[in-house]
């Protein structure tokens, strides 16, 4: 499974629901201030998750944490650089995550081991 | 008719087939029952047809728990009791309320929800309802909204019917008062109740008035419609006969106390702010032949199904659509520092505290600029794709939650209750394993991701909790007197012609408000006494 930075960060901006973490306005058009802000929610889910698993920490392990959920759970992501096919590949996950009780909290938040990854990993790239 | 038992002589006997003490829902509604009947009904009312601040004092208690509501003031002692400011929110128990459940001590009524079924169906006009129907089928097709995308296997949507709320002293007030059969008296105090030397059986009850006067009534059968704190109190007071009080050979009398507890313990995140939420609108109105009236709004609980899997008592979570910046736990932590530095204190979890008004700098500005400016600065702050709740919890039932008395009396002479009132750690338990629960359902059905606020301390258990002032519990009903104050007809285990009205009966609270139930035992409660005395 060969993705490329720019692929993740789109995956993980569509498919990780982390923009309800308020971020910082920096002065941008509202859109840009949107993304930027749901960029830095995902840092900040990535880097707490990272904090309550750091046997995680680093790209390679994050990848593997991912390819094996992919594995175990039947679900494969298209071979073409589809940021849709990606984004509906994490989308199940990230559910049947939620269905198996692999769920993280952070700051409150109950979310999916598999969304913490994708933020994890867009920190880390 | 309605009376002022000041025109009594001091030391008059009056006597009838029926005396129900206590004209709140429970009292007014058998009242109404047994109008026009065979029966002679008298109903003793401590309070007028208006609040009385003298009257109103008799309420006064001591309560261990700073968090508790004061029941001075959660209760009112007049003609319609707490019916005169209740908030209208009805619904029956849940099927499930009623069965023994093995993972809750306590738990099980000595009869099932179809045998209460035809009461609740008359209940529903008494609190001024629509018809006997709470399922989400019926309200989906008549509202044309539907239910959020859920599993309903382990989320389901229940329904509220609003009452407008009725105040039952002034809605039933003609009608009693028109009665032949039926004398309520006002000003009319329970002071006494008083056994047969061998205990067996009520002979008279003692009444009287503030001034000093008395007088006796002399019945077949007694009813206790005084409420969830007042049934336990009187008879816990009336000790003469019984040692610790009538229907306490047990030590039951006042025990399992409980109320809902109401906490801001969850808020929503939803994916899609555009998706259908009609159905958990509260405040929606169908045209009627009687105009328009409100109708049911919905609510998420767990499925039956759920509870049974996890061992869980259910929650009550009502949804309303809020902005990014109201959910901003930030801003709430903003308040609380500001709140507790204007008072020179250090407020608890300051670091808590301080650290999310950083992470959510920016609402706390907009916060700011609102208040100070007038002025609103982010578009952001008005997302509505955010949902909060106020998560009413039923709460087990705990011996060591009660209601005894103190040392000090009223101007009766009874003497007053003290309220020990605590939420156990398994409660709270509770609350987080229901949230956990819906939080992954959220997530896995896609409509977003749920925070649970408060997990780890905080204000959710503390200033922040509010309450139902739902008093029930302290006469439970069971058919072994060692396990219930009353049985299943809710007669006194033990004394053959006294008989507890009101939510004190109530083995468990269910996650709906009481008065409903309340009504609907009231009407059973009725038909026994016909049935068994209309013949005689």
């Amino acid at each position: 499974m060969a993705l490329q930075r720019r692929q993740f960060m789109s995956a993980v901006i569509a498919a990780a629901a982390a923009s309800f973490f308020d971020g910082t306005y920096r002065g941008a058009t509202a859109s840009e201030a949107r993304d930027e802000i749901t960029l830095q929610s995902a840092r900040r889910v990535g880097a707490a998750y990272l904090g309550q698993r750091p046997d995680e920490t680093g790209r390679e392990n994050l990848m593997a944490s991912l390819t094996r959920s992919l594995r175990e759970t039947g679900i494969s992501l298209p071979s073409g650089t589809s940021v849709t096919g990606l984004a509906e590949g994490f989308s199940e996950l990230i559910r049947a995550d939620f269905a198996s009780g692999r769920t993280v909290i952070i700051e409150g938040w109950v979310l999916s081991e598999s969304e913490c990854r994708l933020c994890a990993l867009h920190a880390a790239v | 008719m309605i009376r002022n038992a000041r025109s009594l002589e001091d030391g008059q006997l009056l006597e009838c087939d029926i005396c129900i003490a206590g004209a709140g829902a429970a009292g007014i509604t058998m009242a109404h029952e047994l109008s026009g009947g065979k029966l002679n009904v008298i109903v003793l009312e401590s309070g007028g047809l208006d609040f009385d601040e003298e009257v109103q004092a008799l309420y006064q208690a001591q309560v261990n728990n700073r968090y508790y509501n004061d029941p001075e003031t959660s209760r009112l002692r007049f003609f319609g009791g707490s019916t005169n400011h209740w908030a209208g929110n009805c619904g029956p128990l849940d099927k499930i309320d009623f069965e023994v459940r093995p993972w809750l001590p306590n738990s099980g009524w000595p009869f099932s929800l179809k045998a209460l079924a035809p009461y609740y169906e008359k209940a529903q006009s008494y609190c001024q309802l629509g018809t006997f129907n709470y399922e989400a089928g019926y309200w989906t097709k008549l509202r044309g909204f539907n239910p959020l995308p859920l599993d309903p296997n382990i989320i389901g949507t229940g329904f509220t019917q609003p009452s407008p709320p009725t105040r039952f002293g002034e809605v039933y007030r003609n009608g009693i008062g028109a009665s032949e059969n039926v004398q309520v008296y006002l000003n009319a105090n329970l002071i006494d109740v008083n056994l047969h030397p061998d205990g067996s059986n009520v002979e008279t009850v003692l009444a009287g008035q503030l001034d000093g006067k008395r007088f006796q009534v002399k019945a077949k059968m007694f009813v206790l419609a005084l409420g969830g704190i007042e049934n336990a109190r009187l008879l816990l007071n009336c000790d003469k006969v019984h040692h610790g009080g009538i229907g306490n050979q047990y030590d039951l009398v006042g025990r399992y106390f409980m109320d809902h507890v109401v906490v801001s313990a969850a808020t929503f995140f939803l994916t899609d702010p555009e998706i259908d939420m009609g159905l958990y609108h509260d405040g929606a109105r169908l045209p009627g032949p009687a105009g328009d009236t409100p109708v049911a709004y919905g609510y998420l609980k767990l499925s039956d199904a759920a509870i049974r899997a996890h061992g869980l008592n259910n929650i009550r979570a009502p949804i309303i659509r809020t902005s990014r910046f109201k959910a901003s736990e930030g801003v709430e932590s903003f308040h609380i520092l500001s709140e507790a530095l204007a008072a020179g204190e250090i407020p608890d979890d300051l670091g808590g505290h301080i650290g999310k008004v950083v992470r959510n700098l920016d609402m706390v500005i907009e916060g700011i600029s609102r208040k100070t400016f007038n002025t609103r600065l982010f578009d952001s702050a008005n997302d509505m794709n955010f949902l909060f709740s106020d998560i009413m919890i039923e709460q087990r039932p705990e011996p060591s939650n009660r209601i005894s008395l103190s040392s000090e009396r009223d101007r009766l002479g009874l003497r007053k209750a003290v309220i020990g009132w605590n939420l156990s750690d398994a409660d709270k338990e509770n609350l987080w394993r229901c949230l956990e629960l819906m939080a992954m359902e959220f997530g896995k059905s896609g409509l977003g991701r749920m925070r649970i606020d408060g997990q780890h301390g905080g204000r959710t258990f503390g200033d922040m909790m509010s309450f139902g002032d739902h008093h029930m519990g302290t006469t439970r009903a069971h058919a072994n007197p060692h396990r219930g104050v009353v049985d299943g007809n809710l007669k006194v285990h033990g004394v053959a012609n006294l008989y507890i009205a009101g939510s004190s009966v109530f083995p468990t609270g269910g996650h709906v408000p009481p008065t409903l139930t309340i009504v609907a035992l009231a009407i059973r409660m009725a038909r026994h006494f016909r049935q068994k005395l209309e013949d005689l």
